[in-house]
Parts: structure tokens; sequence; C-alpha cells
């Protein structure tokens, strides 16, 4: 070139994925025109087109596994962090699959938001031609995901403590259990205890009635001790 | 990944949620409604909801992004973004079909289709499934071609066209084309050049049809609206607008036009609010002009048809600064006469419970539901409006702003006061219009030392040049005082302690100025948000038997400096890492600093006591994470527990120009949760073990008990004796996730900002406040509810045992003196 690029250039540049390269509405080169040959404009236009970043975007299209007994599935929502950091949220279809337009290349993260339900972030690598290649990031050895996507939850996370069904022996070692058993003990084992040495000095007290005091006239007279004896 | 599912210790009964914890979920600042079977309405925040039109009830909503439009056909709601268009089911929200269109006008035709209006084109779809009927180049002969979108309307010559209007900038003309929807056909049928007394061109998006045959448009400048017939080529009649009384309007742009009764209700927005004209006979009146945060709806008769345009209040309950502040002494007055006059008297009482019995025993209607639904509410002791002795009822003051003064930098704010227990309105605040100025903080300014003294917040509205401080009493929403605020400020940071002066203590704030030269990016800055009068235990036994000093520092501030996310490589090829400062906040001593390299942005932290965390994106291993540090006093201060125990707590003071050496412990964790904000609970007395708060991007809020971040875990396979003296858990790289540390549960807080912790009266409990476009109140327990009696406790089997064991014990009493009785007659 023997000239230097003292040109405006405006170009138009178009994110759809129908338009692969970018588009060059037009080049305006200040007083010289003239001297510009259509040869060295032809490889102006050439080498600026190559040395333009790549705008390409694509489609990212996946199916995320809702089970069945999940009640807020329509609550679902999907992320796609860019890498060139903004994020992108979109809604799943009610067979659960989804679509992310005007994905440009690049290492994304995709990521699903669902309460109740653990999903694996995917990492999302987009080549220049389009091609998506998938791993679960937080996964050890992190897997390849085979394209199109399909998400499927890894865990359930469970909010609330599920409600206990009557347990005697639990209910026995509460402090109301054992309030409890030692009511019954005091009402019941202590009376009798208290009971049987009641019957016990009854019942010494009973022996010691059938033995009568030694009392005078208790005591056989001579007449009848010989009496006895006879009759023997 | 590693998912540990930990028994929590905060184990909730699903009955017993909604009894600790509520969730007020808000659609915004409304901008736009369509009624049919269904009120569906769109916020400025981005909100698509369908709500119930007799009593206004949320029946499923969508976040979508700010800015979005609506238009809603039969069983069809379409929101339009600024690159795509998403239909949803009006029933139950769900997503139909969903298209990518860069500014987008949607209108439904008559026999049901969808007409698609984005840049040069236009399409015919089935509203049921997007599916594509026809399509259509968009060409006005003699003109350039343009990308500017036509707008469309359905108000065709039959069911199955549409109209579109178009600008043509070389001829001055507004050109309407009708659409046949069965073959994508487009025909001329009008051209209305614009009067040459109008210098501005018309604004080619802010078109709108009436259901008259008329169309209306209004100028690039928002000054001047025209209107003419739809077909015919008579030029266009423009008036320049004025407000009812008379004052000339500039900058407005219409939003939608809605049918609404007789005359069609047009709404537009202006910078100092919203005006809604009806259009009447060929001519504009207008017929409100409303200078807040109002949206605008229709109102539906019994018969189901709009029959009157009302006025909604869209104020959503979440703006940018929220604070908690007790209630007034019930001594003093205030709330408390209000809520006893309103509780029910003894016969509404019994015939309350009469209603519950009837209800238990399944024959309860609706109504009789509704009403012991109220007594129960007018009777429930968590939402009277004083102080209790545990602390738990506290106000909730949110600041709010609104969205229709947003615009052109004015703003207007109201204070509102919300009850902790429930989230109900106590009372509300208009604050006074400043102009140029944003309402943005709401901080403590004096607290006074008795209960029956006055406590007062502090609003501050910020701006380029200057501010304002309205100063509220907090108990009875009172604007006590105006005061001006410098301008240039970054924000405003609270002395660590308040002065405290004769009968109150006052808070002092510290402007930092904007630094544009700063050298790195600030990602986040965050100071300790521990309490100087609870900081917590002093010190810590390592191993359980050597016991070190924590480094309390009051004054301690994290710093985050690196690349935000998305950040590429500078002139020299590199990203700079993320470097987290711990800095003492009265010198700027740096007393901690690590670097992450691949570490990006955003990052999150918080600071309390003598730990920091941070949340970061750590783009080399593609996860989140996060990283702890603690910072303990080296050196001699080190002391056995026998010493401790002899010499008692040490001096709190801490010299700032001659600091202890300090050593630091540092760890960081891999974690699946993607943090919006970062939280520390707070107790009475610091003595109950923190939890760090994370609030998740997708609205959850995760408790993480501080043992699992400690960065003291070791790398081992098997727990040495003093690890376990400890509780000192393996090192493991993976953060936990178990569903029972959710502190909100199944709930959602949509676009969640900012967690809010204080400490109730009692140590064990923490009351937090998550912040977003809904608000979400709880209270937690840390470490269970060791000071309190459970919920479950059995009143009525412990009243029942004891009355057992004293009627048993005077039974057998009597028996034992029967028999004894009976054993001497014998």
């Amino acid at each position: 070139l023997d000239t230097t690029f003292n040109c405006e250039i405006a170009v138009n540049l178009r994110s759809e994925k129908t338009d692969q390269r970018p588009i060059v509405s037009h080049l305006l080169c200040k007083g010289m025109a003239g001297r510009l040959r259509p040869s060295l404009l032809v490889a102006a236009l050439s080498l600026l087109v190559l040395l333009t970043p790549s705008t390409k975007a694509f489609d990212i299209e996946g199916r995320v596994i809702l089970p069945e007994t999940t009640p807020n599935a329509l609550d679902t929502e999907l992320v796609l962090s860019k890498e060139q950091g903004d994020e992108v949220r979109t809604f799943p279809l009610p067979d659960g699959r989804f679509a992310f337009h005007n994905v440009p290349a690049g290492k994304h993260y995709l990521e699903v938001e669902l309460v109740g339900l653990v999903y694996s972030t995917v990492e999302l690598t987009v080549g220049v031609a389009g091609d998506v290649n998938a791993l679960l990031s937080d996964v050890i050895n992190r897997p390849v995901v085979p394209y199109p996507l399909v998400l499927r939850p890894i865990g359930r996370l469970e909010f609330f403590q599920k409600p206990q069904p009557f347990n005697v022996m639990a209910f026995i070692k509460t402090p109301y259990g054992i309030m409890i058993i030692f009511g019954i003990f005091s009402l019941v084992v202590m009376p009798r205890l208290r009971a049987y040495s009641e019957e016990l000095n009854s019942e010494e007290t009973a022996e010691e009635s059938t033995v009568p005091p030694p009392t005078v006239t208790a005591v056989a007279s001579p007449r009848q001790l010989q009496q006895r004896r006879k009759d023997r | 990944m590693l998912t540990l599912i930990n028994p929590s210790a905060h184990a909730l009964l699903e009955s017993q949620a909604s009894k600790y914890s509520w969730l007020l979920q808000n659609v915004g600042t409304v901008t736009d409604a369509d009624l049919g079977q269904h009120l569906i309405t769109l916020s400025e925040q981005g909100v698509l909801a369908s709500l119930s039109p007799g009593d206004g009830r949320l029946l499923w909503r969508k976040v979508l992004s700010p800015g979005a439009r609506l238009v809603s056909g039969p069983g069809v709601a379409v929101a339009i973004e600024p690159a795509r268009v998403l239909a949803f089911a009006a029933t139950n929200g769900a997503l139909l079909w969903e298209r990518p269109a860069v500014e987008a006008d949607v209108a439904f035709t008559a026999n049901g289709r969808l007409v698609l209006t984005a840049q040069d084109a236009v399409h015919v779809l089935a509203a049921s499934n997007g599916v594509v009927v026809a399509s259509s180049k968009v060409h006005v002969d003699g003109e350039e071609p343009s990308e500017a979108r036509p707008s469309v309307h359905s108000a065709g010559a039959d069911a199955a066209t549409a109209l579109l209007a178009i600008w043509a900038p070389i001829r001055r003309a507004l050109v309407v084309l009708q659409l046949d929807s069965s073959s994508g056909a487009l025909t001329q049928i009008a051209s209305h050049a614009l009067p040459a007394k109008v210098q501005v061109d018309l604004d080619p998006a802010a078109v709108a049809f009436l259901a008259g045959s008329r169309l209306l448009a209004v100028t690039a400048d928002g000054s001047t609206l025209c209107h003419a017939e739809t077909q015919g080529d008579a030029p266009l009649s423009c008036e320049a607008q004025r407000t009812a009384d008379a004052r000339p309007l500039s900058g407005f742009r219409l939003l939608k036009v809605r049918p609404c009764g007789a005359y069609p209700a047009l709404p537009v927005q202006t910078p100092d609010g919203l005006a809604l004209f009806a259009y009447q006979r060929g001519a504009l009146g207008a017929i409100a002009f409303v200078p807040g945060g109002v949206g605008a709806a229709c109102a539906l008769d019994a018969a189901g048809q709009a029959s009157a345009a009302v006025l909604v209040e869209g104020d959503p309950l979440s703006g940018p600064g929220a604070a908690r502040v007790d209630f007034l002494n019930p001594a003093d007055g205030g709330h408390e006469a209000a809520w006893l006059a309103a509780r029910p008297g003894t016969l509404q009482a019994l015939r309350a419970q009469l209603l519950l019995l009837k209800a238990q025993a399944g024959f309860g209607s609706a109504e009789e539901a509704a009403e012991v639904a109220a007594f129960q509410h007018a009777t429930d002791d968590r939402l009277r409006p004083f102080r209790d002795a545990d602390g738990f009822r506290k106000q909730i003051l949110v600041l709010t702003e609104h969205g229709w003064g947003r615009e052109g930098g004015r703003g207007f704010g109201k204070l509102v006061s919300l009850h902790s227990s429930d989230g109900h309105v106590l009372w509300t605040l208009t604050l006074p219009r400043s102009g140029a100025l944003t309402f943005r903080r709401v901080l403590m300014w004096r607290e006074p030392h008795t209960l029956h003294g006055e406590l007062e917040v502090v609003v501050l509205a910020e701006g380029a040049s200057g501010g304002a401080a309205c100063v509220v009493d907090a108990y009875s929403g009172r604007l006590a005082a105006t005061l001006p605020l410098p301008g240039g400020m970054r924000s405003w940071a609270p002395l660590p302690a308040p002065v405290a002066e004769a009968d109150a203590s006052s808070f002092v704030y510290l402007g930092v100025p904007l630094d544009p030269a700063a050298p790195a990016p600030v990602l986040a800055v965050a100071r300790s948000a521990s309490r100087p009068n609870a900081p917590g235990p002093f010190a810590k036994a390592f191993g359980g038997v050597d016991v070190r000093y924590r480094y309390l520092n009051p004054s301690l501030t994290l710093v985050a400096t690196g690349a935000s996310a998305g950040t590429g490589p500078g002139a020299d090829g590199s990203v700079p890492p993320l470097t987290v400062h711990l800095l003492d906040g009265v010198t700027g001593r740096t007393l901690w600093s690590a670097s992450h390299e691949g570490g990006r942005g955003p990052v999150r932290a918080v600071v309390a006591d003598n730990w920091a965390a941070y949340h970061f994106w750590s783009a080399a291993a593609g996860r989140w994470q996060v990283g702890v540090v603690e910072l303990y006093e080296a050196g001699e201060r080190r002391v056995s527990v026998a010493q401790l125990a002899l010499a008692g707590p040490p001096n709190s003071t801490l010299p700032a120009r001659r600091p202890p050496a300090l050593e630091a412990y540092a760890a960081s964790y891999h974690t699946k949760l993607a943090a919006a904000a970062l939280g520390v609970t707070r107790t009475a007395h610091g003595t109950t073990a923190p939890q760090l708060l994370l609030g998740t991007t997708g609205g959850q809020v995760y408790m993480l008990d501080r043992r699992l971040l400690d960065p003291r875990r070791p790398v081992v396979d098997k727990p040495t004796p003093g690890m376990l003296a400890e509780g000192l858990a393996p090192y493991a790289s993976e953060l936990p996730l178990a569903g029972g540390a959710f502190a909100t549960r199944g709930a959602r807080v949509a676009r969640l900002a900012d967690l809010l912790a204080d400490p109730a009266t009692l140590e064990s409990s923490s009351l937090l406040l998550a912040r977003g476009l809904d608000l979400y109140g709880a209270r937690l327990a840390p470490s269970a509810t060791f000071d309190q009696v459970p919920d479950d406790f059995p009143y009525a089997l412990l009243v029942l045992i004891v009355l057992g064991m004293g009627s048993g014990a005077a039974a057998l009493r009597r028996l034992s003196a029967r028999r004894a009785v009976n054993r001497l007659w014998e």
C-alpha cells in the first residue's frame, strides 16, 4: 500500500447466526478514494474482515428433566452466565425443553434454578464453528454431557423435618415420660411398699395377739395339772 | 460433586414455617396491565404477574428483564423484551414459546393470531405455539430501508387483518399499512403528513392505535401528541400537551392504549409522574394526573367487563434501604391503644371458637374460615405493635423509591414501617420531594437509653452536588427534621460505636468521597458487622488447651480488588488477580492480604469478630469459592486455660498505633451456591456460634455453620484427639449442602440483593430480613433454641400429669386411710 489508512470505516456488525461475517456497509477514505486501487481495497477489506473479532452467535438447546412430583416445576429458571460477564435467564417449556439464543463462542456456565432440586452446573464451551462441548463442572472427574443437553437432577433438598410417628420408648425417655414413670411409681409401687410394711407390722401384731398374755387366770392349778395327766 | 447431607440443627416442621417466617411478594411498579379473564400486569422491574381481579392475590409471577412490555390475548400473555418475545399461558404462567426478536412489537388479531414486527419484517404467528404462519418485509415506497420497527395494532378491517404504522422520515409522514394475517401481504392504506409547525420528528416506537379507528403518535422529544383518522391521507393534528393545571408537558411517552369502559384510557409516562388521558369523541382530555408512583388498571364489574379506570398504587415494598428498629414501649401508648381497641370482644371470641370447632369437624364454610383467620390474626400475640420481653417484635423500616419519578433523576421516597412478625404495614411516610436527589439509605440516628425516649432514624437522599438527610421518628413515622448533606460522597460509613449523650446515643457517619483515581477496580468493601458491645468470645482454645486471643477490632474492614466477570486480558496479556485486604479502619494499616489467581468478581464479603469471609468466582477452577480468614493475637498474649481463668478477660481497648502482632489463618472452599449477598447472624451477647448467611442468586438464604468454614480444618484422614476436643472437622474442599440449612426453606426472594440480621433479646435468636424485589423475614436460631421452651412443649400433658399425680396421691391417701381403719376393725 502506498497510502495510509486514514479511513473512516463503518462496520455494521450483526450478531445473528445467519450473518456469519460482519458486513461492511461503507468505506470512506478522506481525500484518497482516487488513489486507492480496487485490488488494494479488496485486500484491505479482506484483512479487515479477518482481523475483526468473530461475532458468531449460536443457539444452545437442551432439555431439563423435571420429576413429575415436583410441585413448583413452573418456577424453573435456567441461568446462562456468559464468558463476557453478562447473565441470561430463560424458562423451560412445560416438557422441559429450553433454548438460549445468540450465544457467542466462548466458555459459559449453565445452571438450573429450582427450589428443592439440585442440578449440576454445566460448563459449555462453544466453538467458533458452533460446536458445543459440555461437562459437569462441579462433579468429580467432570464428566462430559452429550449435546443437545439433558439436565437431570442429582439430588432433592428436604427443607423440613418430617414429623415422627409416636414412639413409646422415645416418649418414656423424655422428661414427661420420666415424670409419668415416677408418678406411677409413686402412686402404685410406693404405697405397696408402705402397705407391705403395714401388713408385716399387723401380722406381727396378730401373731403376738394369738399368744395369750401370761395372766394369772391362765396359770393352771395343781388340781388341773393332775387332771390333765389322768386324761393323757 | 460431594454433597454432604448434614444433619441440621435447624430442623423445622413444615407446619411451623409460617409461624417463624413470612414472604412479601411484590410485582413492582405497575406500568402496564391487561384485563381479560385474568388481570395480567407488567411492572417497571420487569415482573409479569397474574393477579386475582377480586382481591389482588398473586396467582403466578415471572421475573423478566426490566423494561419489558406486555401484550395479552385470549389465554396468552406476551412479554416483549429488548431481544426476545416470550408467550406465557395466562392460566398458570407456563412458557408457551419463545422467539428472539430485537425491538419487537406485538399485537393480536381478532382471529387469535399474533402479529410480530421486528426490524424491517412482520411475522404472523400462531399464538399458542409460536409457529410462523406468514412473513413479509416492510417497505414504504420512496423511503430508504429502515430498521425502525413498525408499530402494530390489531384493529384491521376484519378479523384477519392488522394495522401497522411506520414513520417515513423522507416524506415526514406516518404511513399506515394493512396486513393480511393469512397471506402476510401488506397494503398501504394511509399516509399522514406531520405538520410543518412541528419541528421534531415522530418517535417511530411511540405510535398507538385507538379503537375508534384513530391513531396517536408522540414526537421524539415527547412534547407534542398527534392524532389522525386511520384511513385517508389527512395530515396529523398535533397539539402541545399540558397538564390539568396547564403546565406544559415534555418528555412523556406512550405506554399502551387500553380500552377501559366507554372510553379508552391512555396512560402516558411523564417525568413528573403518570398522566392518564381519556379519548373521547376524537379529543383528548386529561382525567387524572398523579405525581407519584402509581400504575393504571381497570376495574372489573360483576359481569367481568372493564367498567371504570382506577388508579392502583404500584409501590413495591422493596427499595434501596432498610433498617430494623425497636417498637415503642407498651407503657408509652403508641399503637398499643389502637391494637387493644381492635381486639375482638368476648362474644366474638366465643363465636370464633365455635366456628373453629365447626371447621375442625369439617362443616365450616369458606366465609367462616376467613372469619376464624381474622380472629386469630387480631388476637395473635406475635402481631402486637409494641415491644416484647424476648425482642422478637420489631419494626422493619423499608425505604421505597417510586419508579415513575425516577426517570430524569427525580426521586420520590417512601418510608414504610412493617411488623417483623408478618410484614404487615404499620405506618407510611411520604418523604419530601427533593429535586435531583435519590433516597438511597435508611440508618439509625438516635437511640434512647431508656424505654421511654424517642427513637429516630435518618433517610439519606444523595445526589452529585449535595444531598439531604431526613430525620424521622421511628415510632410514629413523623418527619422530625431535614438536614443538608455535602455532595460527592461515594457512601456513608458508620463509626463502630455511637456517641453516648445524656439520654440517648447518637450515631455518627463518615462520608467516603468519590475517588476516581483508584488503582484497581474495587469489587467489594465490607465492614465489621459485629456489635461493639457483643463481640463474642475473646479467646479460643486451639486443640482444647492452647488458648489464643482473638483479634477483635471493630474497625476491621475488607477490601477486594481485581477484575470483574467478563474482563479480558489487559495490554500485557494478563488479567489482574483477585486481591483481598483486611485493613484496620482507624489507621488504614494492612493487617492481611491474599491474592487469588484466576479470581473474578462479583465479590460478596462479610466481616465479623475476628474473621472475614468472601465469595468470588474462580475462573481457573470454573467454580464459586468462599475464602475465609481468621486473625489472632500472636506472641506474649498466648496464654493457657489456667492463666486465662486466673487473669480473666483482657483489656478490650486496642492500641491503634502499636497494634499487636497477628497470626492469620486462611483457607478457601468450593461451593455450589452463587452468592448475591453475604451476611452473618448476630445475637444479643455474641456467645451463640455465628452462622454465615449466603443469599443465593436464586433467591434463597443458606446458613453455613462457621465450623465448616474454619480455616484450620486440617488435611488429615483421621482426626486427632486435639481436633476432636476442639470440634475441628477434616478439610474438605466442597462445602456441604443440606436442605434443612436453607433459612428460606421453600420460599424464594426474587432478585435477592441484601441480608440484614439483627439480634433478638434472647441470646439464641437472630432476626433475618432478606431484601430484593421481595421481602422475607424469619426468626433464626443458629444454635437451636436453648433458652426457649420448644414449640411442641406439651403443656396439656404436663398439666395432665400434675393433676393426675395430685388426684392419684389424694385418692391413694384416702384408700390407705380407709384400709388402715378397716384393719383396725378386723
